[in-house]
């Protein structure tokens, strides 16, 4: 049985330990996810797992779907550690499918809902995927089949013991590249199994929360939260999105939601559709978990001010290094501008370009350690090695730590540009615009998003041989790229800036 | 009333002036109707037809035809 239910009844599956001493390191036994998930549903069949606009689904129907879908997946594999793509909206099915491929030894690779054929063809050949199971058509050159129809709650085969060890890769990830080319993010069972076990620590999560997640499960953000429920044995309240944040904000209301997990810009959506009705939920909402992106000083104080007794948990971290750091803004009211601590059990610090430690308040490239960092970067062992040295791991952001403890960002070491949370080349969109017949070339950069939404937002500047409207630019790159990438500036220039050696210089744009 | 919240939805998606509305198109029939574009068809309504929606009204604000109704239902109060 496992350790997590060794309490016998479905009330606290985190060890008092673990949650009470957050700040100091934890060593507490951890199994590939899915074994928690299954022993959870052994023992507490009728409790709820997830709940959508179609009903509740409890942990003994998941566990039939995962064990079900296991082992048609089993069949297909040959070996141990093949990599399987999973491509479809938020669903009870798109999440059995993703425990399913661990139990059957397989690794899982999360493909966007809506990511771009040529896109999905690329990471299919890159990750050398034995099997896609899809939501919708995708021309790929791998055996594909519907993912809803392998996940079904049916009386199919089962399988019969789980083919994965901690050590055995779990998830492979693409992330945006610097130059524009995705990297794959080889994670270990071990590696999300320790990152699960560090964030339910700090986030105090417990198997009677219900937590609301419209964010997509496809992204490293929303991939963590099931990650956790997994290990935690609570609920999650699955939202296909938030493509109207009002209707979020009515649905946590109704389900009287104790968690919520969002990016900056949904709040910052929720906050201006719906005004101070977020403050409804603070009879209920226990904690919140924000991240991937930094959110403004002024929407956080709303935060405080609307949920005065919910944790409001603000997270620092890579794919390669799940939430390596923590704030509570209530608790850490006076370091509201810092991205917080190292999380329970990781290690940070700030280093020069060769490796050596800086003292408090010198600036240079902030490091993480931990069991959680990634294995390596597939396929790329120059670039794994250029990043990952002793088992930590260099973020490429800049930044330092004050005398309490605390890190601040104070830039990036790439180009790459965060719009609501997700990373952006602009090589890849000024690739794109290339091809269109009225551009001679164009150069793409991040700017504030003049709305103040979604953090930072690419401008365009082209130059052009013929006369075209932006609507047209922007119908172009959406048969291309996906809708978030889109600039939303658009300047006409008669020349790119550029280096002797022909890089752009995005500094001068 | 229908040019008016075709027009509305083109600006707020940024779709060229070809792009034809009709009442049945929902979320996933508009390019550009994620979060981002949602919140600027609220504010071009709000704008345009000079009214305020709450949030009950941004909630149902769910298909063209969905808009067209709200939208005559404020205009007639």
């Amino acid at each position: 049985m496992s350790a997590w239910i060794a309490l016998g009844r479905c009330v606290q599956l985190l060890p008092e330990k673990v949650r009470t001493e957050a700040d100091r390191p934890v060593e507490m036994p951890v199994e590939p996810l899915v074994e928690p998930l299954l022993a959870h549903a052994d023992a507490f069949p009728d409790c709820p797992s997830l709940r959508t606009s179609a009903g509740m689904i409890s942990y003994g129907t998941l566990a039939r779907m995962v064990r079900g879908a296991a082992a048609k997946i089993r069949r297909v594999l040959i070996h141990r550690g093949e990599r399987v793509l999973l491509c479809g909206p938020n669903s009870p099915e798109l999440v059995a499918a993703y425990f399913a491929v661990h139990a059957a030894g397989g690794v899982a690779v999360l493909l966007d809902a809506d990511i771009t054929s040529e896109s999905a063809r690329w990471i299919a050949e890159d990750s050398e995927a034995r099997l896609a199971l899809c939501e919708r058509e995708l021309d790929l050159p791998i055996s594909v089949a519907n993912l809803a129809a392998w996940c079904r709650a049916d009386e199919g085969e089962q399988l019969a013991s789980l083919q994965c060890s901690l050590e055995d890769p779990a998830d492979l990830i693409y992330t945006t590249g610097t130059t524009g080319r995705k990297k794959g993010v080889l994670l270990s069972h071990a590696n999300v199994a320790y990152a699960a076990l560090n964030i339910n620590a700090f986030l105090d999560t417990r198997c009677d929360d219900l937590e609301c997640v419209p964010l997509p499960l496809s992204h490293s953000f929303g991939l963590g939260r099931l990650r956790c429920m997994a290990q935690a044995g609570h609920c999650l309240l699955l939202l296909p999105g938030m493509r109207n944040p009002a209707l979020v904000l009515k649905l946590l209301l109704n389900a009287r939601a104790t968690g919520l997990a969002l990016v900056p810009a949904g709040f910052d959506l929720i906050l201006r559709m719906t005004k101070d009705h977020l403050g409804d939920a603070r009879e209920h909402l226990r904690y919140i978990e924000i991240g991937s992106a930094a959110m403004p000083l002024e929407t956080k104080r709303r935060l405080m001010e609307l949920l005065p007794q919910t944790r409001i948990c603000h997270h620092y971290g890579l794919t390669e290094a799940s939430r390596a750091a923590f704030i509570e803004y209530h608790a850490d009211r006076d370091h509201l501008a810092s991205i917080g601590r190292p999380s329970p059990n990781v290690e940070m610090a700030v280093r020069d370009g060769e490796g050596h430690d800086f003292p408090d308040s010198q600036e240079g490239e902030i490091v993480v350690r931990g069991r959680m960092v990634m294995r390596e970067y597939w396929k790329q062992p120059e670039l794994t090695r250029q990043v990952l040295s002793g088992g930590w791991l260099r973020t490429g952001d800049r930044g330092y730590r004050d005398a309490e403890g605390y890190y601040y960002l104070t830039g990036r070491q790439s180009d790459l540009v965060n719009i609501g949370g997700r990373k952006v080349s602009p090589e890849e969109v000024e690739q794109a615009l290339c091809g269109h017949p009225a551009v001679v070339e164009s150069a793409c950069v991040g700017i504030p998003d003049p709305q103040g939404i979604v953090g930072e937002c690419l401008k365009a500047c082209v130059v052009l041989r013929s006369e075209v409207r932006d609507e047209q630019l922007v119908e172009w790159l959406r048969q291309r790229v996906e809708e978030y990438k889109i600039p939303r500036v658009w300047q006409r220039v008669e020349k790119i800036a550029k280096t002797a050696s022909g890089k752009i210089q995005r500094h001068l744009m | 009333m229908q040019d008016n919240i075709a027009t509305v939805f083109r600006k707020a998606m940024r779709l060229e002036e070809s792009f034809a509305i009709a009442d049945a198109m929902s979320f996933d029939d508009i390019p550009g109707w994620d979060s981002v574009g949602h919140m600027n068809l609220v504010m071009e309504l709000e704008s345009h037809f000079g009214i305020s929606l709450d949030m009950d009204e941004i909630v149902g604000l769910d298909s063209v035809g969905a808009v067209r109704a709200i939208i005559a239902r404020k205009s007639a109060d």
